[in-house]
């Protein structure tokens, strides 16, 4: 076997099988008629150097390159992860919240149940990550190859239902000013926390309450609230955390503050802040238990009015911070922002 | 001026041309190694390993036929235009008169601007 056996080897070894007989022959009769009759080894490599690496004349055989994931395909596969990974996580973590608070609601204390909470919405955000993110992309190798294959074997290639680009497309993806955004974050830990609330809600007698070590790990000596004077304002509750629900997903879809929302965020605030007052305003909304374990404490339940006076004038406080600012985010000029390149002068 | 982007400029140029150069040259049959020798003399390939690719895209698109002749000491393949390669030889001329008209009167500045 001669040089140019093995360097034509080396060509074709890099093709479809079922092109390199052909390109084989073709390049062994062109390669023996550039040599003269009875050549040396010495000429014979003058000339493989002339034709150079033959990794780089097999890729000139191929068309079009190979990608794993294409240039036409790759920026609808970063898009498709950065919208579809961020709706699973919150997903999963709601679902495995709400799952966790009331199937263990009674069984362990507060704390194990926390901690044991943390760790697994951990593993459950990273397993679901590494999962979505295998699936997306294997997803899109696969049509990547299908449409190579397509190409290569003059078929047109696959359709996007993309419509060419205008200068319309300009207007409707405008950058949106930093201070007017609402990261998609927002939206999505809120949702965890109403999650959270709404679990603790329903189990406040099996969790919140006054706790101490005792022989068998921590005890709950006494829950704070009646559960069942808790439970009777549940119409109020449900309606304020579906308009929390509404507003998050709004929020997730606009992606910044408007006129609308902001009134939106107002009447939720108001809402929810009227509902805890009236909540807390009820006499019978704590347990018997943990007013005597107060009275035990204090001497008197007089201190216990000034912290919860003080705790709804916070919380008020806060939601009325929340829907200025609201306010104030939606009055911001959309193209406040925009870079202009028009110079003066 | 910096060499290695002017180097590449020229090789860049002649591969855009080459497919005109190889059309142009097949109106009478031939095989590639004279193929190879009549372009690299007339300094318009400068890699020969680009012919063979070409060649058979273009037998691909069909705008060449390849024919394999036995009769000499070694088989040989022979490329001809078809009639398809015969309309794309005039299509690539005229735009490639054009261009370098309008090139050559920019270069020169002939005052019509």
């Amino acid at each position: 076997m001669n040089l140019i056996d093995r360097y034509i080897n080396e060509v074709v070894r890099r093709l479809p099988a079922k092109e390199r007989e052909d390109i084989g022959r073709e390049l062994w009769s062109t390669m023996e008629d550039m040599l003269p009759a009875g050549y040396s080894e010495q000429e014979e490599r003058q000339l493989l150097m002339k034709f150079g690496d033959p990794a780089v004349l097999a890729a000139k055989y191929r068309t079009q390159p190979k990608h794993f994931i294409g240039p036409r395909l790759f920026d609808l596969y970063l898009t498709l992860l950065k919208i579809i990974i961020p709706i699973v996580v919150t997903v999963v973590v709601v679902i495995l919240i709400i799952t966790t608070i009331f199937s263990s609601a009674g069984e362990a204390s507060v704390v194990s149940v926390i901690v044991g909470l943390i760790g697994d919405a951990i593993s459950a955000a990273i397993e679901v990550v590494v999962n979505v993110f295998f699936w997306i992309t294997a997803v899109f190798v696969i049509i990547e190859w299908v449409d190579r294959t397509n190409r290569e074997a003059g078929k047109p290639s696959i359709e996007f239902p993309e419509k060419e680009w205008t200068p319309d497309d300009l207007k409707a993806n405008k950058d949106i000013p930093k201070r007017k955004a609402i990261p998609r974050s927002e939206p999505a830990f809120d949702l965890i926390w109403i999650a959270i609330w709404l679990s603790i809600y329903f189990n406040a007698d099996k969790f919140v309450g006054i706790y101490e070590g005792g022989s068998n790990g921590i005890e709950m000596l006494t829950p704070v609230f009646n559960q069942s004077v808790l439970l009777s304002y549940w119409p109020l509750v449900l309606l304020v955390v579906i308009l929390q629900v509404v507003m998050d997903i709004w929020k997730w879809m606009r992606r910044r503050w408007g006129i609308k929302l902001a009134t939106f965020n107002l009447v939720v605030n108001a809402l929810s802040v009227l509902t805890i007052i009236l909540i807390f305003r009820n006499p019978e909304i704590f347990a018997a238990g943990f007013l005597a374990w107060l009275e035990d404490l204090f001497g008197s339940l007089s201190t216990m009015n000034w912290v919860v006076g003080g705790i709804l004038i916070v919380i008020a406080f806060f939601a009325a911070i929340d829907t200025i600012v609201g306010f104030w985010k939606a009055a911001i000029r959309e193209d406040a922002s925009e870079k202009s390149w028009k110079r003066e002068g | 001026m910096d060499k290695t982007s002017w180097d590449d400029w020229a090789a860049e140029l002649r591969s855009g041309i080459l497919p005109l150069a190889v059309l142009a040259q097949l109106e009478a049959p031939q095989y590639s190694a004279s193929l190879i020798q009549v372009l690299e003399q007339r300094g318009l390939l400068l890699d020969p390993g680009a012919l063979a690719p070409l060649l058979r895209r273009l037998e691909k698109q069909k705008l060449l036929t390849g024919k394999w002749d036995q009769t000499g000491n070694q088989p040989r393949k022979y490329y001809a235009l078809s009639e398809a390669g015969v309309e794309a030889l005039e299509q690539m001329n005229s735009d490639w008169q054009k261009v370098t008209q309008e090139l050559q009167q920019l270069i020169e500045g002939d005052g019509s601007q």
